[in-house]
């Protein structure tokens, strides 16, 4: 295998592999998990001819840590995983949020709970993606609804997290990692990368978490002249543990307003269809595309539909919810669960817009009909 | 080409169906259209229920599987029983005559791979062999395209033995 060139046929999963690498990813660990293994395939062949490193880990809870390791160390990383692995990984999530650690977590997630429906396509892992670790935290999350998008949003995810320092999770599912679309890969001097802050006091100065302007700590690696003190516990810009009454609400404030301050850079959203509708779907990741699909189907019908299709899920893009609700007549969430992101359309809700819920939890992509069954209801 | 064309390869495991959507999509891609493939299989190498799903289209596709097949391939009882109720009568199905029986009596083919295989004097070239006959009945992508994808595909020192299943298939009807 080498990097592709022109239009190819490519396997979802492969496309996310390829976005890492071109995005300057050089450390992977995982422990492979259907329906995600194939990005871990691709990393064991690839990596080291890019002057990387894969590690097959015993499991999640190493494969985390090893990439937070690799991180502070000055590598880009990243893992991949399914739901099962994911619960794993919720620990040292939370670690790589406090730590302020840049990596990239790929979830493709299968159904749940459990072992579920192994190996077949859900997107039921939405608020544990916002919520799985514990405490208060942001988080960004990213949800592509196509091979070529796979590989594009997983380049933006190692920008994000190196622009804000903080592990950025891409929702993908069983149907975009697995299946096989054209996609061209750009010239990889084409990208724009972004890449962490390094400090610009002397080491003798230097304070690994004093916040710049953006409210985010320029970053040292470990081994650098610089020295670097990354603590799980409450600490204060030393790096050292504090726990003086303040400092807790001075980081976690701070870790909250680094991302909310800067939603502008983060969101993502298209629209689809006409401007005017008598309904309107929100919907993420592979359901977004059926959605696209059931505008033209619902058009046969007579019924005027667009679509607000949502490439970022986390932070949850609050005003461009909101104004959707407040120009359509109803609102119809479509996504492979029984109803998780349909809480936060519900929380912008400021015009009481109805808002309906179709729901594929039958471990198949969402079929077009149960979202015609939500458009019909609306309507009625 | 008309907007959308819908093939599903349904057999069982070993049989090489995911392999010859694969050649199927990238000749279909050399063609210049746009594809999705996607796949169903069980755990085991060899047998157990599989298929291949191959939408070929000039438009950007919204929904990546056939909810309306134009042709159904079905190796096995159970691909065929899987489909033949559910299509419409304008989807043709292929079906191989010798393990296929109560054919739906409309619409269809029954084409005799074993013996077809046994010609060729290779049991393992069934999937180049039914992308002849299908691209014989279902003008979907080009002979061209379809050969260079199958060199592309397949190591060199099997490519003759495939291609000359493909034409059989192709020629033989």
């Amino acid at each position: 295998m080498s990097r592709p060139e022109g239009v190819q046929l490519m396997e979802g999963n492969h496309a996310c592999a390829w976005g890492a690498i071109d995005a300057g990813a050089r450390f992977y660990a995982g422990y492979p998990i259907t329906p995600s293994s194939e990005i871990a395939e691709v990393c064991a062949h690839e990596l080291p001819a890019y002057g990387g490193t894969y590690i097959q880990m015993e499991d999640e809870i190493g494969s985390i840590a090893a990439i937070i390791g690799a991180s502070l160390s000055g590598r880009k990383s990243f893992t991949a995983t399914s739901g099962p692995g994911f619960s794993l990984m919720q620990e040292n999530l939370g670690v790589g949020i406090y730590q302020e650690v840049p990596c990239v977590i790929v979830n493709i997630q299968r159904v749940g709970p459990a072992t579920g429906l192994a190996t077949q396509p859900a997107q039921a892992d939405v608020m544990q993606a916002r919520w799985g670790t514990h405490g208060d935290h942001p988080i960004i999350a990213l949800s592509p609804a196509s091979v070529q998008e796979m590989y594009y949003l997983t380049i933006r995810a190692f920008n994000l997290s190196e622009r804000f320092r903080i592990p950025v999770i891409i929702l993908g599912d069983q149907v975009i990692g697995q299946t096989y679309e054209n996609i061209i890969l750009p010239d990889p001097a084409s990208l724009d990368l972004v890449e962490r802050k390094k400090p610009l006091v002397p080491p003798e100065d230097f304070l690994p978490y004093q916040p710049d302007e953006n409210l985010v700590p320029p970053m040292a690696a470990y081994g650098d002249k610089h020295i670097v003190h990354a603590s799980s516990t409450c600490h204060c810009e030393t790096g050292y543990s504090n726990f003086k009454y303040g400092t807790n609400r001075q980081l976690l404030t701070r870790l909250k307003d680094k991302i909310y301050n800067y939603t502008d850079e983060i969101i993502e959203v298209e629209h689809f269809g006409p401007d005017d509708a008598e309904v309107t779907l929100i919907s993420y990741g592979a359901s977004s595309r059926v959605c696209k699909y059931v505008v033209g189907e619902a058009e046969k019908e007579g019924i005027r539909v667009n679509l607000l299709r949502l490439l970022t899920i986390w932070p949850f893009p609050d005003q461009e919810v909101r104004e959707a609700l407040g120009k359509t007549g109803a609102v119809v969430v479509a996504e492979m669960n029984q109803g998780q992101l349909i809480g936060e359309v519900n929380r912008v809700n400021a015009s009481n817009t109805p808002v309906h819920l179709a729901s594929g939890i039958d471990g198949e992509l969402i079929r077009p009909e149960i979202i015609m069954t939500s458009i019909r209801e609306a309507v009625k | 080409m008309k907007k959308n064309w819908q093939v599903v390869l349904a057999g069982e495991g070993g049989q090489g169906l995911i392999l010859a959507g694969r050649i199927l999509s990238e000749a279909a891609i050399i063609d210049g259209h746009n594809v999705s493939l996607t796949s169903t299989y069980g755990i085991a190498a060899r047998g157990g229920y599989s298929e291949a799903q191959v939408v070929i289209s000039e438009q950007e596709l919204y929904y990546p599987k056939c909810l309306f097949p134009d042709l159904v391939l079905a190796l096995t009882q159970q691909a065929y029983d899987r489909y033949a109720d559910s299509v419409s009568n304008d989807c043709l199905i292929i079906y191989d005559s010798k393990d296929v029986t109560n054919g739906r009596g409309k619409n269809e083919i029954g084409f005799d791979f074993k013996e077809a295989l046994l010609t060729l004097g290779n049991l393992k070239v069934i999937n180049s062999l039914f992308l002849g006959v299908i691209l014989q009945k279902l003008n979907i992508v080009s002979r061209e395209s379809m050969v260079k994808a199958l060199e592309k595909n397949l190591p060199p020192k099997i490519q003759d033995i495939n291609l000359k299943a493909f034409n059989y298939g192709l020629e033989n009807q």
